[in-house]
């Protein structure tokens, strides 16, 4: 069944199922217009890979998750936290109850201390008390950096989920280039023009990448998060280009 | 709001409607929640997965294009790639799950939980009945590729065997699978 003899022929499930890097799927795009063999597997593909998400057992949710899961969204709108995105960006304050070293800290120990907290959370599903959730930034792609070229829709957004015995900074971003290697994005907090860091997470092919931050407990404000793209996921300071930055409220036209 | 489409529910979002977002989230959280639970395998991830679906939808005004499909399939597709990105993050921080436990887990959540109500639908049956013409190895790619976000080259340093292997395993499997998706589909 097989006559795949060049090497492009060979990847074209890297490709479909969303690996390999930028330059290789280019390649597989250019190729499947003219390989007979790869559009027909491209073809059966397509048949199939989205039909295998019916093989899902429907189960009821739990009857808290609704509270859970709207109940802080719902909230948040009377925060006129997220009404309007002028609103957003003139009130992009972040209200840490923690000083930035101890931001550190909760991330050196922070999936310690999150793996022993989901354990319990297992366990006690009976009383969950709802998040408060605060989109806290928008975040924009920094299109200088060349690296959006393919991608008209890169944006991010950071929030605090915020339930009474736990607090996370998320950072979730959309359309970014996926990491190669030991690449990492990392996550940046800007106070008085100290940079601290607040994390690493990778982006898949989807481009889609979630960082979540638990935090003890919050203090102080924040006055702009930044993303860089690292060559690995030990820097102490930026060393890559800036992917995003939090909207100024200075400048809230396209800058 | 009942009478609404999705697409004309996902505009209302996007202009800030709450009730809007309440109507999603009746209509789909169901199936959102059933995903994650079959790519986490764990109640307290799941939780975490809807919420994470459900808060980009409102935070970010996430954009479905309806000409582009139905919306639970665009549905669906974020939340499998926000559910793998999550899965992804929590192997980093474990050990690597032997792969043993992977197919083990897999239906586990059935017997714990005895008070859930499984509801199969029309569409499960069929490609569950699809899927039973499957070897045991091919199953094994489908459900590591797809369901738990490894890639090809992962699947094939497990299994200790050349990528080019897992390859054919899969294009054997996708063809089966569509052979009787579509045999299943003519008898109904
Ligand atoms: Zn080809």
């Amino acid at each position: 069944m097989n006559n795949r003899e060049t090497s492009t022929c060979e990847v074209l499930f890297e490709y479909l199922s969303g690996e390999g890097s930028d330059m290789q799927r280019k390649r597989v795009e250019r190729h499947l217009a003219t390989c007979s063999s790869c559009k027909e597997d491209a073809a059966l593909w397509g048949e199939v890979w989205d039909r295998l998400a019916d093989d899902v057992e429907l189960i009821e949710p739990p009857a808290d998750l609704k509270e859970y899961v709207l109940g802080p969204l719902m909230e948040s709108t009377n925060d006129k936290q997220i009404k309007k995105t002028s609103t957003l960006r003139n009130r992009i304050y972040l209200r840490w109850a923690i000083g930035t070293a101890i931001v550190l800290a909760a991330f050196l120990s922070g999936w310690l201390f999150r793996d022993a907290q989901s354990g319990i959370s297992g366990q006690e599903t009976s009383v969950q008390t709802p998040a408060n959730i605060e989109t806290l930034f928008r975040l924009s792609a920094v299109r200088e950096s060349g690296k959006f070229d393919d991608s008209t829709h890169a944006y991010g957004v950071a929030c605090l989920v915020r339930s009474d015995n736990k607090e996370q900074f998320v950072v979730y971003v959309f359309g970014s280039p996926q990491t190669r290697g030991g690449e990492a994005y990392q996550v940046w907090l800007l106070k008085d023009g100290k940079r601290t860091s607040a994390g690493t997470f990778t982006v898949g092919a989807s481009g889609i990448g979630i960082m979540t931050l638990p935090l003890t407990e919050g203090i102080s404000d924040i006055d702009a998060v930044g993303v860089t793209l690292e060559p690995d996921s030990h820097s102490s300071s930026p060393r890559g280009p800036k992917m995003f930055g939090s909207s100024q409220p200075a400048t809230s036209g396209d800058a | 709001m009942p009478n609404h489409s999705d697409g004309e529910l996902m505009r209302q979002l996007r202009e800030g409607r709450r009730d809007a977002l309440a109507e999603l989230y009746d209509r789909h959280v169901r199936l959102v929640y059933s995903f994650a639970v079959r790519v986490a395998g764990s109640e307290s991830l799941a939780r975490e997965i809807v919420q994470l679906v459900f808060t980009r939808l409102w935070a970010t005004k996430a954009e479905y294009d309806s000409s582009k499909g139905a919306y639970t399939s665009w549905l669906i597709t974020m939340t499998r790639h926000i559910s793998i990105d999550v899965l992804r993050r929590e192997r980093r921080h474990q050990a690597m799950v032997p792969i043993d436990d992977i197919n083990e887990s897999y239906g586990s959540l059935n017997s714990d939980n005895p008070e859930s109500v499984f509801i199969r639908s029309d569409q499960q049956s069929v490609i569950a009945t699809a899927s039973r013409r499957l070897s045991q190895p091919q199953r094994r790619v489908i459900e590591l590729l797809y369901w738990k976000g490894y890639t090809l080259n992962e699947i094939a340093e497990m299994g200790g065997e050349p990528v080019g292997t897992v390859k054919s395993r899969l294009h054997q499997a996708l063809k089966t699978l569509r052979r009787h998706l579509q045999g299943l589909r003519e008898e109904s």
